[in-house]
């Protein structure tokens, strides 16, 4: 079958065989699926055995794009990475979730697809240091020995050299020390600044994997032009008219994009002064940085943040862990006996760069921050899930980036419910695309996701909205986005006009030349949430799981202190758990919500799975047995 | 290859590829970056190959950060 849009191949490698395959995309998966992770998950269910250790050769990596990445449509830039992540969700080290992560790119997704693949599935384990070459021409894999050892920009920038393409770069996905030595917290990059797959670095250190590299000039076809170019000159149009500033700081040296971007949210910056002069740090980590407030010198954030990207050391949760070790050093509940010899203070960059050191390397405490929340808090006998002083909102396993408990929109949709229902516990961007709090246009952004009206007649109430059955659309929604390989957070950044179910299925069909409707592309989004959920009750995860962050329970009753949380407490009041009205949220709401969501969803309440009639209505009748 | 009617400022460009793809998709009918007419190698290059074609200012139109831009006719 020609396609159009798609590339129209899967590619599986064999790390351990060396054996490599090309085999044409199913046009059934495509079009139930979509493509990125709808594809890709689908791949995963036919590889992965439940309660395998995500660290074992068995575990593969499938790595995509969607029908609408390489093309000119704002935002289309999103590959995605799908696997069984690192981080244990209890005692049980392989009870780990399976999800996928979103990332962009410059040239990787692009150019996997002008290679001629929509997908790569590499499974196995090398016998020695390998990356994996993805051109037109051939696909092979290499001896990585040369690059094992070296981190994410300079493995990248070897490659690049390498590989150079006629008018500009290939596409490069590394990993650095942490994934190498199977450091949990640990992700690779793409292109050098986009972060993608936080919790799968060690995936692919444990398949003695560095890298791929991709370049081709296949190209990526387009069914109508002339409607294509009339859909994307319009949207084009409306977003130059959003009042939309790109982020400036004056640390930032300049601005990067990602393929047909529109938003430039990548910032290098550069210390203009401190103890790293000069120091420079690039990506989007707006939070993370003013997070580290307690370095008044930010080259000193500069530093440590450049440290843990070039090794591909989970920022964030190396940063709450730090933190987390600090305080219960001042405290006095763990020793410089504890920490290996490291004294910790708060501020101090010097103890926080030797903790880096120590996860990076599993050495002394930082062999069990290398293993996860579960081990580290075993090994210092304190739970950092309830600690509110010390500890951070985490869920199974996971602590989270944008805590609902600070964030702006209060507990909402986009940061509070979907955190605890989601596989992954909801990462950054998420669903903050769809609903921006209160606003008087709610239905117009229900309609805009392709819901019909009575799904937004029951979801929305004459002054509110049910926040339980709204977050299974901004899922869908979402969904859809990951799956045509195009970006959530662009249609947050762009605003109004990237928030356009509508649009995109038109987009879709003058790209592939398969007519959808708005609705038929959100039903495929709900398939790919429930086909993910699926994979993680195989798991072994249930509403069980799906818990409450035990300090959202405990801001119930007891405020948070606004000195705690200035940056996300302009008003400069102490914030207990609220909704985004305002009106403070108890136990029994967060339960209710939680009811609300899986009767929406169509999953059992009891335990969260979903339903035989759910599964029959997705067209889904295969996974019964999986149920 | 120089052309006179158009300016470029590689500090500018954000490497968004859209000059790449217009062109590619208007000279080869297809998203193609490999086969645009114009190289993107920054912060230090932006130049356009021997195939681009004379007149033709579509990347120009294209960016949206003012890395490539139509000059003013004297």
């Amino acid at each position: 079958m020609e396609y159009c849009g798609y590339a129209g191949n899967i590619l599986r490698v064999d790390l351990g065989s060396g054996r490599i395959s090309r085999e044409p995309l199913d046009s059934d998966l495509a079009s139930r699926f979509i493509g990125g992770p709808g594809v890709g998950l689908n791949l995963l269910l036919d590889l992965l055995e439940p309660n395998a250790d995500p660290l074992s050769p068995e575990n593969p990596l499938v790595f995509g794009t969607g029908p609408l990445m390489g093309t000119l449509v704002p935002g289309s830039a999103k590959g995605y990475l799908s696997t069984k992540y690192t981080m244990p969700a209890g005692a049980d080290k392989n009870k780990c979730f399976v999800s996928s992560s979103m990332f962009g790119g410059r040239r990787f997704g692009s150019m996997m697809k002008n290679a001629g693949y929509d997908h790569i599935v590499i499974t196995g384990r090398a016998e020695i240091p390998s990356y994996l070459k993805v051109t037109d021409e051939d696909v092979e894999i290499c001896d990585a020995s040369d690059l094992w050892g070296r981190d994410i920009y300079e493995t990248s920038d070897i490659l690049r050299r390498r590989y150079p393409g006629k008018t500009g770069v290939c596409g490069v996905w590394a990993i650095g020390k942490a994934g190498e030595n199977l450091v949990r917290p640990s992700l690779g990059f793409a292109d050098d600044l986009h972060n993608a797959g936080r919790f799968a670095g060690a995936v692919a250190g444990a398949k003695n994997f560095k890298a791929i590299v991709t370049l081709g000039a296949k190209g990526v076809r387009i069914a109508d032009r002339k409607r294509f170019m009339e859909l994307y000159t319009r949207k084009r149009n409306q977003i130059l008219e959003y009042p939309y500033e790109p982020w400036t700081f004056e640390t930032a040296v300049c601005n990067k994009d990602c393929t047909g971007g529109m938003c430039a949210v990548k910032v290098i910056h550069e210390a203009k002064e401190g103890r790293f002069k000069g120091q420079r740090f690039g990506g989007s980590y707006i939070g993370e940085m003013l997070e580290w407030d307690d370095l008044s010198d930010w080259s000193e954030r500069f530093k440590l943040m450049d440290v843990m990207n070039r090794q591909g050391l989970c920022m964030c949760t190396a940063r709450r862990m730090i933190w987390f070790l600090t305080k219960l050093y001042e405290r006095g509940v763990i020793s410089i006996k504890d920490t290996g010899g490291v004294e910790l203070k708060r501020g101090d960059f010097d103890g926080y760069m030797a903790l880096i050191e120590k996860m990076l390397n599993k050495e002394d405490i930082g062999a069990a921050m290398a293993e996860g929340w579960q081990a580290l808090c075993e090994r210092v006998g304190v739970d950092a899930s309830t600690d509110a002083e010390a500890g951070c909102s985490i869920i199974k396993g996971i602590d989270i980036i944008l805590d609902a408990r600070f964030w702006l929109s209060h507990f909402s949709p986009a940061v509070g419910l979907a955190q605890i229902v989601h596989a992954k516990a909801k990462q950054v961007h998420s669903d903050t695309s769809w609903i921006r709090g209160p606003n008087p246009d709610l239905r117009k952004d229900c309609e805009e996701m392709g819901m019909l009206k009575q799904e937004i007649d029951r979801v929305l109430t004459d002054d509110s909205f049910n926040t339980g059955r709204l977050t299974v659309y901004t899922e869908d929604a979402e969904t859809v986005y990951n799956a045509l390989g195009q970006c959530a957070s662009a249609a947050m950044l762009q605003g109004d006009p990237m928030r356009d179910v509508p649009w995109l299925a038109e987009v879709y069909s003058s790209v592939t030349g398969f007519d959808i409707t708005p609705r038929e592309l959100l039903r495929s989004g709900e398939r790919i949430r429930n086909l993910e959920r699926l994979l993680n009750v195989r798991e072994g995860f249930t509403r069980e799981d799906d818990k409450i962050p035990a300090l959202y329970i405990q801001n119930t009753e007891t405020p948070v202190k606004v000195k705690d949380i200035a940056f996300y407490a302009p008003d400069g009041n102490d914030r207990y758990l609220m909704d985004w009205y305002g009106k403070r949220l108890m136990k029994d709401d967060l339960e209710q919500m939680l009811d609300d969501y899986y009767e929406e969803r169509g999953w059992d309440p009891g335990n969260g799975v979903p339903t035989r009639e759910k599964l029959v209505q997705l067209g889904l009748e295969n996974f019964i047995e999986t149920n | 290859m120089e052309k006179v009617n158009i300016s470029i400022d590689s500090d500018n460009c954000t490497e968004c590829m859209c000059c790449q793809l217009i062109c590619s998709l208007t000279y080869t009918d297809s998203f193609n970056p490999e086969r645009a007419a114009i190289v993107i190698n920054t912060p230090d290059e932006i130049r356009f190959t021997e195939e681009c074609k004379d007149g033709c200012t579509l990347c120009a139109r294209y960016c949206l950060t003012g890395a490539i831009t139509l000059m003013r006719e004297v």
